[in-house]
Order: structure tokens, then C-alpha cells, then sequence
């Protein structure tokens, strides 16, 4: 058996209560923060998977806010293009009306002028603007991209041919093909088709305007196709933020897992801690009191 | 009888002496470093032959002995040593994790979140002013989190610095202290006396300075003195002490060390000196590498994309490098690494900015960069690429800051050449002086701005639809025709054209006559009475020449031509001319020379777009595209015939090759042969000289600590590059930047989230390791003292026990000087 010297007897009762008093301190700051990790070294392998789960849970929000943005363009355009159809209608009708034999040549003048307001309006459509920018114009989207010639033969495109490319994954993006050429012009050009009409009417020939109804038919149906690769375009992207947003939300609850406390776990240990220390320092107390002095009379 | 009287006086002043040592052991109970001491006590023999028996002269005090053993004082120190290192490791790596702030949200893993996020949210609407101006100082926000981190671990490793030279003045102070102790005890020792307390002193210094250094201390039983020594270095001899150095305080870069009093280096293996010196040494200048290396990785990475990318909406006309060159780098290629920092105010190119002008095996490779200059007021861009050649010779071109401003100004220098040939035309680049050192500087013309875009420009670069045609005509008037045999010949000489007459023996010609190119209009030059060349307005190319035939009779019977090329500017096309306009960036995976132009020729002229007075337009005109493509060693010619008819109408896209069109305007392809040349390179800047020079970057600095957007952008968010095509919606360079995010670019392949990931877990290792150890040592510690002092400490029980004892002893010799005093007294008493 060793001896004990006085000094060592107290200094270890005093280094056992801080020991505990320590623990106190870590589990009382796990519960008041709820976090387990405040610093890496607190669990490093935890911490890792916290850096990585935070990391690509940031990126995901911000690909869900591309998903958003560019959603909010498509439906943007898909409005505007549905306008255009609807108005395409109307020029079909006149088509329609203007190729009939009982119209006169006055009735097709008539006619003719309101195709050619038709064509304003369709102009005014392709050159829609969404939160300040033109949804056709490419990407020169500060650019109103069509307009009349000047001797109104023709509508000239004046955006540029470059598309709109969002990243909504680490390696998935999206093209949005806005060029109002490849839209609306190029083969089966719908002002071409609306302007050949118009002209047609003005020159009162029947059999003319009713050849052109083919081009107005051609164009519509080139309307109707770009409403579906729009809506088609949406769907995949619902799709895409539905994704992304399981995928942060499987993300956020693994961040969770690493860095949260188990409250009743530390609940648990901190009364533990309490409980050694009250009896380290009672214990030391008395023990501490004690010497051999007390005993002598 | 007396004799009883000397020998319980003995005992009653040994006792005394007794009870005093045991009362000191009480008193000094709590003292820090105290040895307990024991008298030891012994009985004084008989006097030799004086009379016969046993009976002694009483008790000695023969000695106070300290209750010491060296083994375990030995091994406490060691100890000692080992806590100090580990409590310094413990205490500064804290210290390190709260700098680097993870994982928390001003920790670099989340900043480089927010850095890719930023272009992110850009790039999906990159025209917009406040989307733009609030990107740029979220940027700011991300760079000053990244330098405050910088600055941060710098402050550590100053502080850790500064703690190595004050724990080595400590160290001097004790071996000083333990040198004057050394001479004390010495003293004492050698005439007999008993130095316990002061011994104890002496341990403690050792205690203290082994907290600091790991030392050897050897202890001399005869004179009580202590050598002390590290890594082999003798610290403090019998009664001198040796002071250690440092040296590299004075320069941040370079790690302290420990050097002996003769200048060797100190090997410290031990101590908290030991953990300090681990920590300047190797961990934190190594983890401030890292920051570094991410920040200029970042940096060189966003500023390579962004130097060839324009902004749409800032437009620039003056370009000076961020870097500044002392004067004598005017002779160094710009590669050379002696470019690098040299003072404070001169940056020269940081290394990981260098340019790359050699390939992976260090061999010097052809290199080039686009400088276009752009027309304010019509959009319309010229393009001219500045190439380097390494040259035939084993010695490769040199290029320096001063070639490549002689190349910008006169087409040429050093291995630099400008295409088209000749100086680029409303650009003056030179070499702007500042405090000590020079920038460049490239400063366009009024209306112009210069940038540095790979993309195809809205104009053909040189335009070369064929004018009209130099001629010879009518015949030779003087009788005999002067020269019937073929000797007659017209050139191109600079801006004039020659009519010269070649000696069919030796070759040499001798130039009849010549006349200036017009600036407009037709110019007619006669070598010769009677036969006249007609000289229309145009550019010429130098050298082109064709012979001239005559008959006997001196008339021309034939004659070549040389075209003029009269429509070099694009903004000069005459009215009615379809113009062409070069859109789009190459996107295929061949390479091409970005010297070889590509070319346009008219092959069936004919009208483009409707004509409304003719309602058929005749036969489409037809184009031809020729260029190169393949390996550069064997390029492939490519054509691609299109038919501009209903189907490509005015203004649509003719594709000729991945990415890159053709859209032709309303109006005449008017001659056959008409040609237009443009040049297609997709690379950009392929040698990194423009985030090396530091022109049209987004990020400056070349360490963490001065990690920052550039001036002008902050200054001005619209000067943002947002993509390759001049047009305010193409974020195509955005979302190259913000692909950065899962792009392998750090070191080992990782990503550079990854790769901080990494680092951060490192340290938090590292510190989670030095916790643990910390723990087993302490208790290691406490173990190796409680063995001490339940050797060498004071248990008052005991001494209080050992007291008693000898309160009785002292009490018992007490009563027996009150017998020997009574015996005496009754003897006394018998004499009366």
C-alpha cells in the first residue's frame, strides 16, 4: 500500500470534480444548442458527412430555384403562345371567309385589314416580355425581337440564335430553345403565311387566298407543336423539381442525424454527471476534512 | 553520571532538531515542488578503550535527508515534457478550428456553396442590372469570408510564432536561474551542508523549464550540481548558463528555429516549445497553403472563363494588368518564375497564375489569344488573334510583357505575331510606369472596346469580296515592239503597282514604270507608249504579279489579273450587297489552327430574301464554305455547299459547321468567286496570359488573406462577364462558372468542396487526436506524480504520528535530565 501524501489526496479529489464538472458543461451546451457537432473535432466522422450533406443540400436549393425561375418562364411562354394560337384561329376564319366566293371584293379589303391587325397582335405576342426580359428574343433578352419591314413585306427577327441553358443537377441542364426564329419563322414562317394571306385579301383574289389557307394551316400547326414541346418541357421539369426536392429533403434529414443531439441521451448523461459529481465532492468534503489532528486531545 | 546528563542532553537537542524538520514537513504540506525530509538519527558509540561495556554517549543527528528519488523525478519530468507539448497542441488547434469556422456558416464549405449559388442564380438571368449588382456583392460577401479566414489563420500562426521566442526567453531565464542555484548548492554541498530546499528549488526549475523544452539533466552526487542539455546542446554547466536563439522571426514565410549558442540547429523534441514548433513548422503554414491553394485555384479557374467572356452592358476600352512588373522583367518571358513576387509593391505574375507556354513535358507549343475590337455604335467586331510560336530553333521565342506590346503595336515580337498580319489597328498597348515597377496597359481608340471573346464576331474578320480587276490593255506603240518574248510582267509592290521587265539570262528586272493604288476611282499607269494598265481603287496583296504577252505586232494577247479586294471593312459593304454576319462559337470537337481562316465563296450569284417588284427571284444564289479541320499535323478540307432558296430565307441560320452559322442579310450576291474569309477558334486565351496578366479577372488576389472581386467589377457590377457572344442574355460563361461546383479541379481530383471536406475533417482529426492523447498523458501524468508523491510528498498523518513520537522521545530525555539532575542533587546532597 502506498502512502498518500496530504497535497496529491486533494489535488486528485479536485481534479476528479472538474472532470465531471466538464462533462456537465458538454452535455449542458448540447442541450441548450441542440447540436452534437459544434466543431469537426467533436465527432470527425460525423462532421465530414455534415460538410458533404450541407454542401450538396445548398446546391440543391439552388438548382430548385433554377427549376423555379425557369418554370415561371415556361409558363410565361406557353400563355403568350396560347394567345398566339387562339389568334391564328382568327386568321383562319378570315382565310376561310375571304375564299368564299359570296364575299366581295370590298368584304376582303375589309378582311384584309383585320388580318393585318391579326398580325400586330402576333407580332405583339412573339415580342412578350416576362420580368423585363423578351421570352423570344434568344438570349439578346433585352432586345424587342420582331418587327415589321419597313415596306411591310416581311417580319424581320432581330433577336440573336443563342438559347437559354440552366443547370438543374451536377451534370443535367436545360436548353430552352427561345429563339423566336426557330419558332416562329424558317419553314412554314407564321408571319410569312399571315402576311401572304393578308395580301392575298387585299388583292381580292379568291382562289389566291384560298391557296394561302394551306401556309396558315402549316403555321398553326407549328404553333401547336411548340405549345406542346413547352408543355412537354414543364412536365419534365416538375418531374426534375420533385427530385430535387426529395433528394434535399433526404439530404437535410442525414445533416440532421449527424449534428442533432438525442435529447433523452443527453438528458440522460447529464444527470449521470450531476450524480458523480455531487458525490465526488461530498465524498472529497468529508474525506478532505480528516486528520489525525482532530483526533488528538 | 554526568555522562547520563550529555547523553539525554543529546537527545533533547536532537529531538529538537527533529521536531523542526517535521514541523517544516507540515508547514510546507501544500508546497508546490517540496521533498519531504527525514532526520536520521544514530547512536553515538562508546569512546573508544575508556571504559569497558556497551553503553554509548547518547543519539546523533547524523543527517536530514530529502526523500527524493531521482528515477521517479526523472520520469515525472519526462512527463512534464510531454503534457506541455500536447496542452500547447490541444489549446492552439481550438484555436485553428475556431478560425476555420466549421461547420458552421462562415466556414469555407459553406462559402463555396454560396460562391457557385451566386453564378448560379445568375446565369438564369444574366441581363439584369439589380439581379447583377446584388450577385456582385454577394461575391464580395464570399471573398471577404474567405480572406477573413486567411487573415485569421496568419494571426495564428503569428501568435504561435511570437509564443516560440517568448517560451525560448523563458527558457533562458530558468537555465540562468538553474546555473545561479547550481553555484549556491555547489557551495554549500562542499563545505558539509545539507541544501534541501534549495535542491528542491533546482527541481522545480527543471520541472518548469522541462514543461517547456525536453532536456537531459544530469545530476552530480558529489557537488549537487545539475548539466543540462538538449538535443545534445549543453544548456547550463556547473555555474553558467548558454542562452539558445531563434532565428527566421523576422520573416513570416519561413518556419523558426531553435539554434544553439554556436548557431546549430536545436532538435526540440519535447516541451511545449515541441508543440509550438510542430505547429509554425508544419501545420498551420501548411494549412495556410491550403486556404491559399483553394482561393488562387478558385480565382484562376472563374478568371481563366471570365477573361475571354464580355459583359453585354460594360463595355471596355481600357485594359491595365493587375499585375505590376519591376523594370528589369523586361527581358524575362513571361513564364519565367522570376517574374514572381519580388517586393511588396511589385506583384510580378504570383506562381499559380503563371502562363502556360510549354506543354506537359515542358516543351515550348504554339499558343494564342483573340483581342477583338468592337465598334461601339454598330456592334460590329474585328477580330485579331495574337499567336506565339515557339520558333525552329532549340532556343524558343522569347516572350516578354515588351514582345507582346511590340506584337499589339507592329504585328511582331519576340515569338508573337498578330493575324491578320500587322499592327492591330486601334489598339496602342504599352508599358504604363507606376511606383516601382510598370503595368500594361491597352487602350483602344475612341468608339472602340477591346475584348478578349473566342466567339465568332458579328462581321467577317478580313471580308475580301473581290472588286474590280487590275488590266492590261492595247498594244505596244513603238515599232519594233519593245518586248514580244514574255519579258513584260505587272506587280504588286506595297501600296504601288510596278510594270517591270525581267533579262531572260540573269534574271534581274528592271521596273519600267509605276503608279500609286487610288484611294477611289481608277488610276492608268503606261510603262510602255501605247499599252495601259488600268489601276482600280482597292487593296491589293503585296507580291501578286502576272506576265503580259504580246504578239510581234506589240498588242496584248493575254494577261492575268489581280483582283482588288475592295470591301475589307464590313461597314463599307455597298447598299444592296447582302452582308454576312459570322454567328455562334464552335462547339465541335475538332481542333483547328486559328490561323487558317475559314472562307465563304459566292458560288452561283443570285438574290437573297423576296424582292417585292419581282416576284420570282430567278435562281437562289449559291454559297461554298471551305475550312480545315482534323489534327493540326493533318488537317482534312472541309466544304459545305448551301443553297440560299425559300428554305434559308434572309436572316436564317446557314450552319456550316458544329455551332457555327452563317446568317446572310436581304439583298444580291452579285459575282461568282466572291470570296470572305473569317477565323474560327473556339479556344480563346490557350496559354492563360490574361488571368495571368490579370486583365478582365473577377477575382484578384494570390492568397487567401487578399482574396477579393476586382476593383472595377465591384465598382461596377455591369462589367460582369456573363457570356462569349456580346449579348446581354447569354449566361453561358455563368453557368460554366457555377459547373465549377462539380468540377474536379482541386488537388487529387476532387472537387474543391471535396477537397476542403478533407481538410477540415484533417484538422478536426488532428485535434480530436491531441484531445485523446492530452487525456491518456494528464492521467499518465497524475499516475507518475502521485508515484512521486507518495514517495516524496508530505502525508500529515504521518508527520503528525512521527511528531508525537518525538514530542515522547523529547518528554522521556526530558524526565531523564529531571533524574540525572536529582541524582546529581542527592549526591550533592551526601556531601553536605
Amino acid at each position: 500500500m502506498d502512502r498518500i501524501a496530504t497535497a496529491g489526496l486533494h489535488r486528485s479529489i479536485l481534479a476528479s470534480n472538474q472532470d465531471n464538472l466538464a462533462h456537465i458543461a458538454l452535455y449542458q451546451r448540447q442541450l441548450a444548442t441542440g447540436k452534437k457537432i459544434e466543431q469537426i473535432s467533436d465527432d470527425p466522422s460525423a462532421g465530414r458527412q455534415l460538410l458533404r450533406y450541407r454542401n450538396d443540400s445548398a446546391a440543391a436549393t439552388t438548382y430548385l430555384a433554377n427549376v423555379d425561375r425557369t418554370t415561371t418562364l415556361l409558363n410565361a411562354s406557353e400563355s403568350a403562345i396560347d394567345q398566339m394560337s387562339a389568334t391564328l384561329d382568327q386568321v383562319r376564319a378570315a382565310a376561310v371567309q375571304g375564299a368564299n366566293g359570296a364575299t366581295d371584293a370590298a368584304g376582303r379589303a375589309a378582311l384584309s385589314r383585320s388580318v393585318d391587325g391579326m398580325l400586330g397582335r402576333l407580332i405583339d405576342l412573339a415580342n412578350t416580355k416576362h420580368d423585363g426580359r423578351y421570352l423570344f428574343a434568344g438570349a439578346a433578352a433585352s432586345t424587342r425581337p420582331f418587327a415589321r419591314s419597313a415596306d411591310g413585306s416581311h417580319v424581320e427577327y432581330q433577336g440573336d440564335l443563342d438559347s437559354l441553358t440552366v443547370r438543374i443537377g451536377p451534370d443535367t441542364s436545360v436548353t430552352l430553345d427561345h429563339d423566336g426564329h426557330a419558332l416562329f419563322q424558317g419553314e412554314n414562317d407564321v408571319f410569312a403565311a399571315v402576311i401572304s394571306l393578308r395580301d392575298a385579301l387585299a388583292q381580292g383574289d379568291a382562289a389566291a387566298v384560298a391557296d394561302r389557307l394551306a401556309a396558315v394551316d402549316a403555321a398553326h400547326g407549328r404553333i401547336n407543336r411548340a405549345q406542346g414541346d413547352l408543355g412537354g418541357a414543364t412536365q419534365r421539369l416538375q418531374m426534375t423539381r420533385d427530385q430535387l426536392e426529395q433528394s434535399r429533403t433526404f439530404l437535410d434529414t442525414l445533416a440532421s442525424a449527424a449534428e442533432d443531439v438525442d435529447m433523452t441521451d443527453a438528458i440522460s448523461k447529464l444527470q449521470l454527471a450531476q450524480i458523480a459529481l455531487e458525490a465526488g465532492m461530498q465524498s472529497g468534503a468529508k474525506v478532505a476534512q480528516r486528520s489525525l489532528i482532530d483526533f488528538l486531545q | 553520571m554526568s555522562d547520563s546528563l550529555l547523553i539525554a542532553l543529546s537527545a533533547l537537542s536532537t529531538q529538537q532538531r527533529a521536531m523542526e524538520v517535521t514541523t517544516h514537513n507540515i508547514a510546507n504540506a501544500a508546497t508546490p515542488g517540496y521533498t519531504r525530509q527525514r532526520t536520521e538519527l544514530t547512536a553515538m558509540p562508546a569512546d573508544q578503550g575508556a571504559r569497558p561495556g556497551p553503553a554509548g554517549r547518547g543519539v546523533l543527528l547524523q543527517t536530514i535527508r530529502r526523500v527524493a528519488d531521482q528515477v521517479v523525478n526523472d520520469r515525472v519530468r519526462q512527463a512534464q515534457a510531454e503534457s506541455g507539448r500536447l496542452e500547447v497542441l490541444k489549446q492552439q488547434l481550438s484555436a485553428v478550428e475556431q478560425a476555420l469556422g466549421e461547420p458552421g456558416e462562415g466556414g469555407l464549405n459553406a462559402t463555396l456553396g454560396r460562391l457557385f449559388t451566386q453564378f448560379d442564380e445568375l446565369s438564369s438571368d444574366p441581363g439584369s442590372g439589380g439581379v447583377r449588382s446584388a450577385a456582385v456583392s454577394q461575391l464580395q460577401g464570399v471573398t471577404a469570408t474567405v480572406s477573413e479566414v486567411g487573415r485569421r489563420l496568419e494571426a495564428l500562426n503569428a501568435d504561435v510564432r511570437s509564443a516560440f521566442a517568448t517560451t525560448v526567453d523563458q527558457v533562458n531565464e530558468l537555465t540562468a536561474q538553474l546555473a545561479g542555484l547550481n553555484g549556491q548548492i555547489r557551495t554549500q554541498m562542499v563545505t558539509g551542508g545539507q541544501p534541501n530546499d534549495l535542491i528542491d528549488q533546482r527541481d522545480t526549475l527543471l520541472g518548469k523549464l522541462s514543461r517547456l523544452l525536453q532536456v537531459d539533466a544530469r545530476i552530480n552526487a558529489v557537488d549537487g550540481t545539475v548539466q543540462v542539455s538538449a538535443g545534445g546542446f549543453p544548456l547550463v554547466g556547473t555555474d553558467s548558463a548558454l542562452a539558445v536563439h531563434v532565428s527566421g522571426a523576422d520573416d513570416p514565410d519561413t518556419p523558426m528555429q531553435l539554434l544553439s549558442p554556436n548557431n546549430f540547429a536545436v532538435a526540440v523534441n519535447g516541451g511545449e516549445l515541441a508543440g509550438i514548433d510542430d505547429l509554425q513548422r508544419n501545420l498551420i503554414p501548411g494549412l495556410i497553403a491550403t486556404v491559399d491553394a483553394l482561393a488562387t485555384t478558385v480565382a484562376k479557374q472563374v478568371n481563366a472563363r471570365h477573361a475571354t467572356s464580355t459583359s453585354a452592358t460594360g463595355r471596355v476600352g481600357e485594359w491595365t494588368s493587375a499585375v505590376t512588373f519591376a523594370p528589369i522583367s523586361t527581358s524575362l518571358n513571361l513564364d519565367d518564375p522570376a517574374l514572381a513576387k519580388t517586393t511588396a509593391s511589385v506583384t510580378g505574375i504570383p506562381a499559380p497564375f503563371a502562363p502556360a507556354f510549354t506543354d506537359a513535358s515542358g516543351n515550348s507549343v504554339s499558343q494564342s489569344m483573340e483581342l477583338n475590337l468592337l465598334d461601339n455604335a454598330t456592334g460590329i467586331a474585328r477580330k485579331h488573334l495574337i499567336r506565339y510560336d515557339p520558333g525552329a530553333g532549340p532556343t524558343p521565342a522569347s516572350r516578354s510583357v515588351e514582345d507582346l506590346v511590340a506584337a499589339i503595336n507592329t504585328g511582331r515580337g519576340g515569338g508573337f505575331t498578330a493575324e491578320p498580319s500587322g499592327a492591330i489597328f486601334g489598339v496602342t498597348a504599352r508599358l504604363v510606369s507606376v511606383s516601382d515597377g510598370f503595368q500594361l496597359q491597352l487602350k483602344a481608340d475612341p468608339g472602340l472596346s477591346i475584348d478578349f471573346s473566342p466567339a465568332l464576331d458579328l462581321k467577317p474578320t478580313a471580308t475580301a469580296w473581290t472588286g474590280p480587276a487590275l488590266t492590261v490593255a492595247g498594244a505596244d506603240t513603238t515599232l519594233p515592239p519593245l518586248y514580244p518574248d514574255n519579258r513584260l510582267a505587272i506587280r504588286v509592290n506595297g501600296n504601288a503597282v510596278e510594270a517591270v521587265v525581267r533579262d531572260p539570262q540573269t534574271g534581274a528586272e528592271t521596273v519600267l514604270g509605276s503608279a500609286a493604288i487610288p484611294p477611289s476611282g481608277v488610276s492608268v499607269l503606261t510603262p510602255i507608249p501605247g499599252i495601259t494598265v488600268s489601276i482600280p481603287a482597292g487593296i491589293y496583296r503585296d507580291g501578286d504579279r502576272f506576265a503580259v504577252a504580246l504578239d510581234a505586232a506589240g498588242a496584248v494577247v493575254s494577261s492575268g489579273s489581280i483582283l482588288a479586294n475592295t470591301h475589307v471593312e464590313p461597314s463599307t459593304w455597298p447598299a444592296g450587297d447582302a452582308g454576312m454576319t459570322i454567328k455562334g462559337r464552335y462547339t465541335g470537337g475538332h481542333p483547328f489552327d486559328p490561323a487558317q481562316p475559314w472562307s465563304m465563296q459566292v458560288v452561283t450569284p443570285g438574290f437573297i430574301g423576296a424582292r417585292p417588284t419581282t416576284p420570282s427571284p430567278g435562281n437562289p444564289p449559291v454559297v461554298q464554305f471551305t475550312f480545315l479541320s482534323g489534327p493540326p499535323g493533318a488537317p482534312i478540307r472541309q466544304t459545305v455547299q448551301k443553297t440560299l432558296d425559300a428554305s434559308l430565307p434572309a436572316g436564317s441560320p446557314v450552319e456550316i459547321a458544329d455551332g457555327v452559322f452563317a446568317v446572310f442579310s436581304a439583298g444580291v450576291l452579285s459575282k461568282a468567286g466572291s470570296s470572305a474569309e473569317f477565323i474560327v477558334d473556339g479556344r480563346g486565351d490557350s496559354a492563360g496570359l490574361l488571368p495571368a496578366l490579370g486583365i478582365n479577372s473577377l477575382f484578384t488576389g494570390s492568397t487567401a488573406k487578399d482574396f477579393a472581386v476586382e476593383g472595377n467589377i465591384a465598382a461596377d457590377p455591369r462589367r460582369l462577364a456573363n457570356g462569349r457572344t456580346r449579348s446581354a442574355g447569354d449566361g453561358s460563361t455563368l453557368v460554366e462558372l457555377a459547373g465549377l461546383r462539380d468540377a474536379r479541379i482541386g488537388a487529387g481530383g476532387l472537387t474543391l468542396g471535396e477537397g476542403w471536406q478533407t481538410t477540415a475533417t484533417a484538422i478536426g482529426i488532428r485535434r480530436q487526436t491531441a484531445e485523446r492523447q492530452g487525456d491518456i498523458q494528464a492521467s499518465l501524468q497524475k499516475s507518475v506524480e502521485s508515484q512521486r508523491d507518495s514517495f516524496s510528498g508530505v502525508n500529515i498523518d504521518d508527520e503528525v504520528g512521527t511528531l508525537i513520537q518525538q514530542q515522547q522521545a523529547y518528554s522521556a530525555a526530558a524526565r531523564v535530565v529531571t533524574f540525572a539532575r536529582e541524582n546529581i542533587q542527592t549526591l550533592l546532597d551526601l556531601v553536605r
